[in-house]
């Protein structure tokens, strides 16, 4: 499978430093939780989670070189796109589904929010970032029907504190979880979705380059993120020891994840 | 009749099957060179590793385009000293396990070459892969250094004379005589020869950007369009040297590493059908080959290794070169 290059046709601001990119084509097949390789000729290729198929939509925050590129484009403009890549969320079984995202990652969670209201079924997002203007997508999750729970760790939008804390309430309703957003978090949902043994299902994101299975750079303890993944089961998560420790650079090097949060040995 | 023996012995090191995890593809890790092993491969070959981190080239850096791949992934590795411990770590799971583990390296200068040969080798693994066949960073470094019998002989005796471990020294298909190579570094004291690399460079381009797909602009081509060029090249050397082979290029099924095998190969690679095929290529690849063997009556991969029923053109198609005549 080739890039296919396609014009812009829209790009929304979502807030001061993300924004939702839709392209002048369609990728019927994809499910939530899936990704595309999204390529900008002469820059780079990154994998994205897909926001909606038709048109396809991705929704891209500017934190590197790739995504400042992507920023600067304009409607009219052409990127290329593969995909879609990866296995996504199992969506299937019944009672409330609970959407935990942080930071960008709620972006992931809104093609399944979307799949689950077509369904008519219940859904709660849990969102949270570290001050207001990190949120996204606030108001098209709650045109869809789902519940929206807001935490952000300045107070400055919903209560103070991380998202799992938005979470709380819904936790006890909740049949099952889908979760995106950076790995500290997702490792916080993992312990949480075992200790209280709710089914949940994470969203991982690694380095990758070829996105299709063979090159080995998104490891994550023999699993492949880009084929086995990008979502993970918690049990399944539970039993890789790099998930919440350890991610790889360009050269394929281990690093360990700094800061609060990150799981220890 | 008794089972069919897969087993093949390459310089001293048994492998269960012939089959061979190819360099480049998955190698990242020991989690996955083990996983590899688990799902059935004879032996495991990591990432070529150099002397420093590098980080390769920007994505993409691998496509698909339609009846093979495209790569030019740029020789991203952490290091020797991080892949020591990747190989070091491997080889204590896999070895239990029957599954042999090669390390590929590769350097920058004929010098570097040993001294990455010296490094790896206290992480003790099975074979070591000298990779002179790299189409992809001749900017770079300048020549391949595959591209003379002379270069091609020194990079060889240089490893030799830096490690204890047999060493395969992996060959190129884009130099006009392939046996010629293989006998230059056979007679500096290659234990073993693989071929082969990449063929190309190719350059793949999109037609609406008109930018080159691969963010090198060129890249080796891999997958099932190059096998019948792998098969010739193994056949080639098999012909000019006594060394073990591993064949590779293009092997996705059973088929084709029993047409390696024929044409000469000791062990086959597979590499690019992991993508169309996933890991089960491995053990359906060595189910297929022992089906081969029962229907065949062959008890060991010898009894048909390197026997390419020779043929002469036929009559009609031969070119007559008139005799000169006595004045």
């Amino acid at each position: 499978m080739l890039p296919r290059v396609v014009p812009i046709t829209g790009i929304i601001p979502e807030n001061p430093y993300t924004k939702t990119f839709i392209l002048d084509d369609a990728i019927p097949q994809a499910t939530p939780g899936q990704f595309v390789m999204l390529w900008i000729p002469g820059v780079d290729e990154k994998p994205f989670a897909i926001v909606a198929r038709e048109p396809l939509t991705i929704t891209v925050a500017a934190v590197g070189p790739f995504s400042r590129a992507l920023h600067a484009l304009n409607i009219g403009e052409k990127v290329g796109w593969r995909g879609p890549f990866g296995h996504g969320f199992d969506l299937g079984g019944d009672g409330e589904t609970l959407l935990i995202g942080g930071g960008y990652g709620v972006a992931a969670l809104y093609f399944a929010a979307s799949e689950l209201r077509k369904q008519s079924r219940d859904v709660t997002v849990a969102m949270g970032g570290r001050a207001a203007q990190d949120l996204l997508f606030e108001e098209r999750l709650c045109a869809l029907g789902a519940r929206v729970e807001i935490a952000t760790e300045d107070g400055s939008r919903g209560v103070r504190g991380l998202v799992t804390d938005a979470a709380q309430e819904a936790l006890m309703r909740a049949k099952r979880i889908l979760a995106c957003g950076p790995e500290a978090m997702l490792a916080a949902v993992m312990r949480l979705a075992l200790a209280k043994n709710i089914p949940a299902q994470l969203a991982v994101e690694r380095y990758m380059k070829c996105g299709f299975g063979i090159c080995g750079q998104c490891t994550l303890s023999g699993k492949l993120v880009c084929m086995d993944g990008p979502v993970f089961t918690a049990k399944e998560l539970s039993q890789l020891p790099e998930f919440g420790r350890v991610h790889r650079d360009a050269t394929g090097a281990a690093h360990f994840f700094q800061g609060r949060g990150a799981r220890r040995i | 009749m008794s089972e069919p023996d897969l087993s093949v012995t390459i310089c001293g090191v048994r492998l269960r099957n012939p089959t061979v995890l190819a360099s480049g593809i998955l190698g990242l890790s020991e989690d996955l060179l083990i996983r590899v092993g688990e799902a059935g491969a004879g032996a495991v070959t990591s990432k070529s590793c150099g002397l420093k981190p590098r980080a390769g080239y920007p994505n993409p850096v691998v496509a698909d385009w339609g009846a093979g791949l495209i790569n030019a992934v740029g020789l991203s590795n952490p290091g020797v000293d991080a892949t020591m411990e990747e190989v070091r770590t491997a080889k204590r799971v896999l070895k239990p396990k029957g599954v042999a583990v090669i390390a590929s390296i590769f350097a920058e200068s004929v010098w570097d070459f040993g001294v990455v040969a010296q490094k790896i080798s206290p992480a003790e693994p099975d074979l070591i892969e000298v990779n002179i066949s790299c189409p992809n960073v001749e900017h770079e470094f300048g020549q391949f250094f595959c591209a003379t019998p002379y270069v091609a002989a020194q990079v060889t005796r240089r490893v030799k004379q830096s490690t204890d471990i047999p060493i395969i020294v992996k060959l190129s298909p884009n130099e006009a005589n392939i046996a010629e190579i293989a006998r230059a570094v056979v007679d500096a004291g290659a234990d073993a020869v693989s071929a082969i690399n990449t063929l190309g460079p190719g350059m793949v381009i999109d037609i609406e950007s008109r930018a080159p797909i691969i963010s090198n602009r060129i890249g080796g081509i891999s997958g099932a369009a190059i096998h019948p060029i792998a098969v010739r090249c193994v056949n080639d050397i098999a012909r000019a040297v006594p060394v073990p082979i591993v064949g590779i290029g293009g092997n996705a099924a059973a088929r084709d590493a029993i047409e390696m095998i024929i044409a000469g190969a000791h062990a086959v690679g597979i590499g690019s059908a992991i993508y169309s095929r996933g890991l089960a290529v491995f053990a359906e690849t060595t189910r297929g080959i022992e089906a081969y063997m029962r229907q065949h009556n062959f008890a060991r991969l010898d009894d048909f290794r390197n026997s390419v029923m020779e043929t002469a053109p036929t009559a009609g198609s031969r070119i007559v070169i008139p005799q000169p005549t006595e004045p």
